[in-house]
C-alpha cells in the first residue's frame, strides 16, 4: 500500500509517496525515488538512512505544521490536504497594511486617517520588552485607516494601520 | 532514646547555607540551583503564573508562585519574594542577573530579614548603579572614563554640552543598562528628539526618566574584567571577556580571551578593574566593563555588580566556579587563589541562542518551543532554561540557551561552536538566530578578530536568511515522520476533521511511548 503526504515548504510543494517493502520503504518524490530505513525514539527524533547514506533529522508537528530540523537548518512544512489546495492563494496586502509583528502595547498612534506620510515615517511606536519598536511607513502615501489606540495590547498578524493604495494604475493588476 | 541512624552526610562539612532562594527564572536560575545541589545546599524557586511549568520552577526542592507573568508583579515584587523566603525558612537568597539583582533596597531589606544577599553590599550597588555616582568614583580612584557631561538635565545645557564633548554623542539613562535608554546624536538639531525618546524609555524601563550625554568612541570594543572579592579585603581579577559582537546594543557573543588584547594591555585594564572595585569596597562577583578604542586607550563604562550573563566563559577558560565562589564568599570564606595562581586556558566562546527574527531588526519572536535538542560532547555547555513545550512569552528576555564551548585555540574554538551550532535542534513556531550565529562563524572579518562594537551593522545589517529550497530530505524526513508516527495518511482522513487549527501541540510525541523500528 502507498500512502502520499503532500508539503508545502516555501514555494516549494511536492507529494512523497512511501511505499514499505520488506525492512525498508521506497519513497518517491517527483522523478526521483529512494529507498529509505527509519528509526525513531517515538518522539521527534528520526534516524534515516536514505540510499546509504545516513543522516539525523528532527521533526515536531503542530496542526498541520511540521518542523523540521536538518543538518543545522530548520525548515516549516505545512501538510496540506490535496483537496482543499485550490482554495489557498496568497492573501497578502502588499505594502498597505501595517501589522504588529509580535503582541505588543501601543504606546503612542502618530498618524490619523487621511493624513499624507513619507516614506520612514513613525507610525505608531510600540513598546514589548521594554523595547520600543517604531512601525515605519513602507512608502509614501495617505492614511486610510487607523485600527490601534495608545495603551492598546495588541497581537501578532494584528493590522494597525492601512495605508491607500497609490493611486498610480501602472502596476495595478493583481 | 532511639539511636539516630547514621546519615551518609555524617562526617561530611556542613554546607555553607542550609537553603538558597533563587530570585529569578530561566537559564540563570536553573545555573544556581545546579550549583547548590552540587554544594548540598536546598534551593527554592519563586515562578510567576507564566512560569508554572518552566524548567527552574521543576527542578528546585521547593517552588513558590509569587504573582502573576509580568515581571513588575511577581519578579520584581522583592517584598513577596523576601516573604517566601522567611516563610520557607532560607538563610540566603541568590538573585542572579537583571529583575532585582541590582536592586539595593531589596539587598537592604533581605540583610534586614536577617538572611545574607549573595552580592555586593547595598552600598557598592549604589555607587556603581547610578551612572553619574560610578563616574565620579571612578574618576577618583584614577580609572579612565568616557568623556561626559552628567551636571545637569536641563535641555538648554545638554546642547551646549553636547556640542563642547562634540558630536557625535550618546545619550543614556542614569539607570540605564542593556542600550535602554540610549541614542545616538549625531547632528543637533536631532538632540531634542533624542532626549524625550531615551526619557521616555528610561522612565518605561526603570522608573527613572534621567538622561546624561557621553561622547561616543568610535569603532570600539567592548572588553569587560571579571572580578571576585572576599570580605576579607582580597580581589583578584578572572580575566577579560571580549564582547564586542552586539546587537541592539545587546551581546550576541563573547569569547576570552579577547583576540585585541596584549598580555601588556590586559595587565593594565585587570589592575584597573581591580582598583575599580577596590574604590568602592566590593564584595562578590562583579564585571568592570570598558570600552577600548583602535589605540587601545580604554575607559570605565559601567560595573556590574552581580553575575554576567557570559560568565560560563570564564569559568571554562580559569576553571572557576564563579556561582559557588559568590556562595562561598557570600558566607564569609576568603578566596582560595591569589592573582598569581589564576591563568587563562584555551579559548572559550558563547553564544546567546535568541528567540528573534535577525532579518526584521532583531524583533523578539514569541511562539512555543515544540521540541528541543542540545548538543553534548566535548568542550559544550548549554545553560538552558527551557525545554520541549516551554513558550517563549512576550514578559521576558526571549532568550532560549547560551551555547559555550571551550576549543585549544580561538579557531578550534570557532570551528566546535559551528558544530555545536548545527547539532542544536529548536522546533516551533518561533524564528531563532541560529543560522544568523552560524553565518557569524563563517564570516572572514570575524575568523580575523576584527570586531568592534559596529561588527553587525558593518558586515550584517542586511543579512537575510537563506532562500534556498527544502531539499527533497526534509519532505521525506517529514513523510516518515507521519509513517512512524502512525499518523493517517491524508486520502485515509475525512475531509472534514483537518481544520489546521490544533490546541493539543504536545500530542504528535509527548504520548507516545516505546521505540519503534521502521522495519517491524
Amino acid at each position: 500500500m502507498t500512502r502520499d503526504f503532500t508539503y508545502t515548504a516555501g514555494d516549494r510543494t511536492a507529494t512523497v509517496a512511501v511505499e514499505k517493502q520488506g525492512d525498508a520503504y521506497v519513497v518517491t518524490l517527483g522523478a526521483h525515488t529512494y529507498r529509505v530505513h527509519a528509526l525513531t525514539d517515538a518522539r521527534s527524533r528520526l534516524d534515516l538512512n536514505v540510499d546509504g547514506r545516513q543522516t539525523r533529522a528532527y521533526v515536531a508537528a503542530d496542526g498541520d505544521a511540521r518542523y523540521v530540523g536538518l543538518d543545522g537548518a530548520t525548515w516549516t512544512l505545512v501538510k496540506v490536504d490535496p483537496r482543499r489546495r485550490a482554495q489557498r492563494g496568497r492573501g497578502g496586502a502588499g505594502d498597505s497594511t501595517l501589522a504588529a509583528v509580535m503582541p505588543s502595547l501601543v504606546l503612542d498612534v502618530l498618524v490619523s486617517q487621511g493624513d499624507a506620510v513619507e516614506k520612514g515615517d513613525v507610525l505608531v511606536l510600540l513598546e514589548a520588552m521594554k523595547m520600543e519598536i517604531r512601525l515605519t511607513a513602507p512608502r509614501a502615501g495617505r492614511v486610510e485607516a487607523v485600527n490601534c489606540r495608545a495603551g492598546e495590547v495588541v497581537q501578532r498578524g494584528q493590522m494597525l494601520v492601512t495605508l491607500a493604495q497609490p493611486t498610480d494604475p501602472v502596476n495595478g493588476q493583481e | 532514646m532511639t539511636n539516630k541512624p547514621l546519615s551518609p552526610t555524617d562526617g561530611m562539612p556542613r554546607p555553607l547555607f542550609q537553603k538558597i532562594l533563587i530570585a529569578n527564572r530561566g537559564e540563570i536560575a536553573v545555573r544556581i540551583i545546579r550549583a547548590c545541589q552540587e554544594m548540598g545546599i536546598a534551593t527554592v524557586a519563586v515562578y510567576s503564573e507564566a512560569d508554572a511549568e518552566a524548567l527552574h520552577t521543576a527542578l528546585a526542592d521547593e517552588a513558590v508562585c509569587i504573582g502573576p507573568p509580568p515581571p513588575g508583579a511577581s519578579y520584581l515584587r522583592g517584598d513577596v519574594i523576601l516573604d517566601a523566603a522567611r516563610r520557607l525558612g532560607c538563610d540566603a537568597v541568590h538573585p542572579g542577573y537583571g529583575f532585582l539583582a541590582e536592586n539595593a533596597d531589596f539587598a537592604d531589606a533581605v540583610a534586614a530579614a536577617g538572611i545574607t544577599f549573595i552580592g555586593p553590599s547595598p552600598q557598592a550597588m549604589r555607587i556603581m548603579g547610578g551612572k553619574t555616582s560610578a563616574r565620579a568614583a571612578m574618576q577618583q580612584a584614577g580609572v579612565p572614563v568616557v568623556p561626559g557631561y552628567q551636571a545637569s538635565e536641563a535641555d538648554a545645557d545638554l546642547h551646549l554640552a553636547a556640542a563642547e564633548i562634540g558630536y557625535p554623542v550618546l545619550v543614556k539613562a542614569v539607570a540605564g543598562g542593556g542600550g535602554k535608554g540610549m541614542r545616538t546624536v549625531f547632528e543637533p538639531k536631532n538632540l531634542a528628539a533624542a532626549l524625550a525618546s531615551a526619557r521616555r524609555e528610561a522612565l518605561n524601563a526603570f522608573g527613572d526618566a534621567r538622561i546624561y550625554l557621553e561622547k561616543r568612541i568610535e569603532q570600539p570594543r567592548h572588553i569587560e574584567f571579571q572580578i571576585l572579592a572576599d570580605a576579607h579585603g582580597n580581589i583578584v581579577h578572572l580575566f577579560e571577556r571580549e564582547c564586542s559582537v552586539q546587537r541592539r546594543h545587546q551581546k550576541i557573543i563573547e569569547e576570552t580571551p579577547s583576540p585585541f588584547l596584549t598580555r601588556e594591555l590586559r595587565a593594565r585594564m585587570g589592575e584597573a578593574a581591580v582598583a575599580a572595585a577596590s574604590a568602592v569596597n566590593y564584595v562578590n562577583a562583579g564585571t568592570i566593563e570598558f570600552l577600548v578604542d583602535r589605540a587601545g586607550n580604554f575607559y570605565f563604562l559601567e560595573m556590574n555588580t552581580r553575575l554576567q550573563v557570559e560568565h560560563p566563559i570564564t569559568e571554562l577558560a580559569t576553571g572557576v566556579d564563579l556561582v559557588k565562589a559568590q556562595i562561598r564568599v557570600a558566607a564569609g570564606e576568603p578566596l582560595p587563589y591569589t592573582q598569581a595562581a589564576l591563568s587563562q586556558r584555551g579559548h572559550a566562546m558563547e553564544c546567546r541562542i535568541y528567540a528573534e527574527d535577525p532579518s526584521n531588526d532583531f524583533l523578539p519572536a514569541i511562539g512555543k518551543v515544540l521540541r528541543a535538542a542540545a548538543p553534548t560532547g566535548p568542550g559544550v555547555r548549554v545553560d538552558a532554561g527551557i525545554a520541549g513545550g516551554d513558550e517563549i512569552t512576550r514578559h521576558y528576555d526571549p532568550m532560549i540557551a547560551k551555547l559555550i564551548v571551550l576549543g585549544e585555540d580561538r579557531n578550534d574554538a570557532i570551528s566546535r561552536m559551528d558544530w555545536a551550532l548545527r547539532h542544536y535542534v529548536i522546533l516551533g513556531d518561533l524564528m531563532t538566530n541560529i543560522p544568523f550565529l552560524r553565518d557569524i562563524m563563517a564570516h572572514p572579518a570575524f575568523a580575523a578578530g576584527s570586531i568592534t562594537t559596529n561588527f553587525v551593522d558593518d558586515y550584517f545589517g542586511d543579512w537575510q536568511p537563506s532562500t534556498e529550497e527544502a531539499p527533497d530530505l526534509t519532505f521525506i524526513a517529514a513523510a516518515m515522520y507521519e509513517i512512524l508516527n502512525d499518523a493517517p495518511a491524508v486520502t485515509a482522513q475525512g475531509a472534514g476533521g483537518a481544520s489546521g487549527e490544533n490546541d493539543d501541540v504536545y500530542s504528535p510525541w509527548a504520548q507516545r511511548t516505546g521505540f519503534r523500528m521502521g522495519g517491524d
